[in-house]
């Protein structure tokens, strides 16, 4: 039923719903649409093995007087498949039982929870498991059978009515279905009717031939449930998520709003002082060469150098001070150079001096030159330590979105699959 | 002891036999006491420290907690161990008997076994007294145990046999009331060895031995006994169910013991017990043994022959325990109390928080490059119109001066905001700088004429390179602001860590040390 394209979408929903991974491997165990499966469930050496043996009425799995069944094994029998689990509380502490009696739990239908009558009440463990079953059995409407067995083993019936009062002061309004395995081949092998009667493999056969039938409406019930509710997870987790996406995204466009404006506005007043010191120097002294002589004399044109260097680095000083406030103080890494002195976005964007008016007016007063600072510093600007940080946390959250949204419409092509 | 002697004789008659011989074990106890007086003195001095961390920081709060532990723990300990008095002198009371612990589930059949095992002895004259707990008291009475498949005894019971074994049947501490628990446990505490009763239906529930941790670690031997090892068979005569009880076969009971003692053993391993404590598993019915009259071979088919040959092993080693009992008792204390604290509590604080702190440190570095960042982004701003200001005045120093304080401003506030788990001490004087750096920037004019005749021309105050050495300034300034607080922050985590690991290898020495007095007591009086 699953393509590898399918695996590589089950493990994103597992990440993106970690919470949800029993209902989801259940759901995967759902889809595959197998034949039912009868499980037994308790604790070992309580006839769990020997009980399908019965039910089957046939020898296949293997049974002894001691914890015998140590792995999960299946068998396909009459249309159902029999799964054998480990049973309860043997285990030092080992994995095994844990992983099988979790595999059991993901892949059965029916589950019948055995118990031997000879043991008298139910401890705890059983309790807890019993209810942790039948609360499932609620949910999903996959069926738990109460089987009391070995009651061959129990003196009479007078004591065989003792531990049912026990049991059923301990769990109200649960069937207890008396079996006895034992009694039940005796009387196969050796054609003994009463024997067979009351073993209770029959009653017990017929109650769960009934159950079976029960199975593809159970399925379809649970199905549904398990779509619904991981649905439901999905639209949850994706509305947090969107909320934090508009949140940060907010912040975001406030923060580049504010230094828009603050560039506008900083770039407009270096560039009408710029302006108003070009428009008082008068004739251009810049351009005439200096002679020999002139070493020695204040030239006009080596004033209009000085005036004109002395304004652009003004220009640039301010600049820098606006940058700054907004988190561009150095030029990012994988730009800088080995000469530290030229480390800095002022140099990056507007070079290392200016000589001439004509170059200035390009500049700083020219529309061509006051868009390229703009764009130039709005790039620098976008570069920086903190603004990128805020950006990469924008990015984890919309890939998350979209993770969210691959794994909606992956669920919902396994649903219309089906 | 007769030849042709059955081992239940033996076993009787080795219980009448009892005598005690107190072990010379004063030796022992002094080294005991001295390892207290030792551990608590190093404890004392070993307070943490917290020197330059906020007392509101995860770190403080933690080494609080241990901290606490440590100064609190000696009068815990001295309170545990008179607590322990009452139980010492149940013990006493006991001092010429023998107690074992009858351990079991409500269903392992511990009130059947305990009963019959009580009228074998009174079938062989000997004297058998019943008592239980009740309202905190012991109660003597002439009734056996109550038996029943789905009975929950909920009360700790006892039966004295011969006036020398006492089989304890206890339910378990999770089951007992409240006015009963200090007395079960004293009974229990005082207990020699421990029969675990396990029933045949679903033998050898290796986890129920959780709860007897305590007794294993306390070295007491264990006797797994698998009880109800009978079988009904059934066979349909003339129109009903005829139903015979028989003991399970020889090779059945042996599978089961076999199944067992493996992982019984493996279960022993991982909570740390000796295997040695563990004996070879016997299986009994005592439906079987009562049904067939209680003959001699009844007993024996019965599993009791067995039974009783186990019981006659574990009376020697339990006699050796009890020989040095007092300086056992005291070394319980030590461990479980003692040791347990600073194992089971302070161990895994102290490593929680050594995690805490690696933690802290691998974050330092990024909290200061974001204060840097932070400081630069509020200082930066203001050169172009300090500058200006100052530019007429040439006033390089007031411009310093002023820089310095925001500088000094700005880190107050972003230590305030982002460095909250530690108290730095801020140096005003590291904001400042030295004269070299100022000595640097006398070039505030420029552009005069080299002219050996006439006056410098002042063109205009040009400050591109002030500023650049002003920026470079302030760069500096930040960094050895940040590596100054990065540099107290990490001392002060660096010096809790070292408080860490000093208690830690001071408890693991103890640790060990008591180990090896341990050692020398079972070897020595063993």
């Amino acid at each position: 039923v699953f393509t590898e394209n399918d695996e590589q979408h089950g493990r994103e929903i597992f990440s993106v719903l970690p919470n949800r991974r029993i209902d989801l491997e259940r759901l995967q165990a759902l889809l595959g649409n197998n034949e039912p499966v009868v499980t037994v469930i308790g604790k070992y050496n309580h006839g769990k093995s020997r009980l399908l043996n019965e039910l089957i009425g046939k020898d296949t799995f293997a049974v002894a007087d001691k914890r015998e069944t140590v792995k999960l094994s299946n068998n396909i029998q009459q249309g159902v498949c029999w799964l054998d689990a480990p049973g309860l509380d043997a285990d030092v502490g080992t994995q095994d039982d844990r992983h099988a009696l979790h595999a059991a739990w993901l892949v059965s239908d029916i589950r019948l929870f055995v118990h031997a009558a000879k043991e008298g009440e139910l401890d705890s463990n059983e309790q807890t498991l019993l209810a942790e079953l039948r609360a499932d059995s609620e949910r999903t409407q996959r069926q738990t059978i109460f089987v009391l067995s070995q009651v061959d083993q129990l003196p009479d019936d007078d004591e065989l009515r003792n531990v049912a009062a026990a049991i059923n002061s301990q769990v109200s309004a649960l069937p207890l279905h008396a079996v006895s395995s034992t009694r039940h081949r005796k009387g196969i092998e050796g054609g003994k009717t009463l024997l067979v009667e009351r073993s209770g493999i029959p009653a017990l056969r017929s109650k769960l031939d009934a159950a079976l039938l029960r199975v593809p409406e159970a399925r379809a019930h649970e199905t549904a449930l398990l779509f619904s509710e991981i649905f439901g997870d999905l639209v949850e987790l994706r509305a947090q998520q969107e909320s934090a996406l508009a949140a940060l995204v907010q912040t975001h466009r406030q923060q580049r709003h504010e230094f828009d404006i603050g560039l506008v506005s900083v770039i407009e007043k270096v560039s009408r002082d710029i302006d108003a010191m070009l428009n008082s120097l008068g004739i251009d002294h810049a351009i005439l060469p200096d002679t020999a002589q002139d070493a020695y004399r204040i030239t006009a044109g080596k004033l209009e150098r000085a005036h004109i260097q002395i304004a652009y680095s003004k220009a640039c000083i301010e600049l820098d001070g606006f940058l700054a406030g907004h988190g561009v103080i150095s030029l990012p890494t994988e730009q800088q150079t080995s000469a530290s002195s030229l480390n800095s976005v002022m140099i990056a964007v507007m070079g290392v001096s200016v000589k001439f008016r004509k170059d200035l007016r390009r500049i700083f007063c020219e529309p061509s030159g006051l868009s390229r600072l703009q764009r130039d510093f709005s790039h620098f600007y976008e570069l920086s330590t903190d603004r990128k940080s805020l950006s990469e946390q924008i990015d984890e959250v919309e890939s998350s979105i979209r993770a969210i949204d691959r794994s909606r419409s992956f669920l919902e092509t396994l649903r219309d699959r089906k | 002891m007769k030849a042709d002697a059955s081992n239940e004789q033996r076993f009787i008659s080795e219980v009448d036999e009892f005598r005690f011989i107190a072990a010379d074990i004063e030796e022992i106890l002094r080294r005991l006491e001295d390892w207290l007086f030792r551990l608590n003195s190093d404890l004392r001095s070993s307070r943490s420290v917290s020197s330059g961390l906020s007392k509101r920081s995860a770190l403080v709060y933690e080494a609080g907690s241990i901290d606490t532990i440590l100064i609190e723990s000696a009068q815990k300990w001295a309170q545990q161990w008179s607590r322990l008095r009452p139980a010492q002198e149940l013990a006493d009371s006991f001092e010429d008997k023998v107690l074992l612990l009858v351990f079991g589930k409500f269903n392992a059949g511990k009130s059947s076994l305990c009963n019959f095992l009580a009228d074998r002895f009174a079938a062989h004259g000997k004297a058998v007294e019943y008592f239980h707990v009740e309202g905190g008291r012991i109660v003597e009475t002439t009734e056996p145990f109550k038996e029943g498949a789905t009975e929950t005894t909920a009360r700790l019971q006892g039966v004295r046999l011969s006036g020398k074994l006492v089989l304890l049947d206890t339910p378990g501490l999770h089951s007992v009331t409240p006015e009963n628990a200090a007395l079960t446990q004293r009974f229990t505490d005082s207990a020699d060895g421990v029969l675990w009763l396990t029933s045949s239906t679903a033998p050898g529930q290796v986890q129920e031995l959780d709860e007897l941790g305590r007794e294993l670690h306390r070295n007491k031997p264990l006797l797994p006994v698998v009880t109800r090892s009978d079988i009904f068979e059934e066979d349909e005569v003339d129109g009903e169910i005829c139903k015979v009880l028989r003991n399970k076969t020889a090779d059945n009971r042996a599978v089961q013991e076999t199944d067992i003692k493996a992982r019984a053993e493996e279960k022993l391993t991982m909570m740390g017990v000796p295997e040695a404590l563990l004996k070879q598993p016997v299986s009994v019915s005592v439906y079987m043994a009562r049904g067939k009259n209680e003959t001699k071979s009844a007993l024996s088919d019965a599993g009791f022959d067995g039974l009783f040959s186990a019981l006659v092993e574990i009376i020697e080693p339990t006699l050796a325990y009890k020989r040095r009992k007092t300086a056992e008792t005291f070394l319980h204390h030590l461990e479980e109390n003692v040791l347990d604290t600073l194992c089971c509590d302070v161990l895994p604080l102290l490593s929680e928080l050594d995690m805490s702190a690696k933690n802290a440190l691998a974050m330092l570095e990024r909290h200061l490059d974001q204060i840097e960042r932070a400081v630069l982004r509020n200082v930066l701003p203001t050169l172009p119109s300090l500058l200006d200001d100052y530019a007429t005045t040439r006033d390089v120093n007031v411009i310093y001066e002023s820089l310095s304080g925001s500088i000094a401003i700005a880190f107050l506030h972003e230590t305030e905001k982002q460095l909250t788990d530690y108290t730095v001490v801020l140096d005003a004087q590291l904001a400042k700088g030295d004269g070299s750096d100022k000595a640097a920037f006398k070039e505030m004019t420029c552009q005069h004429p080299r002219e050996k005749i006439g006056p410098d021309k002042v063109v205009e105050v040009d400050y591109q390179r002030l500023h650049a050495a002003l920026r470079r300034w302030i760069h500096e300034r930040v960094r050895t602001q940040s590596r100054s607080l990065e540099d107290q922050c990490r001392t002060a985590v660096q010096n809790l860590m070292e408080w860490t690991s000093r208690v830690e290898v001071l408890v693991k020495a103890q640790e060990q040390s008591l180990l090896n007095l341990k050692r020398d007591l079972r070897a020595n009086h063993s």
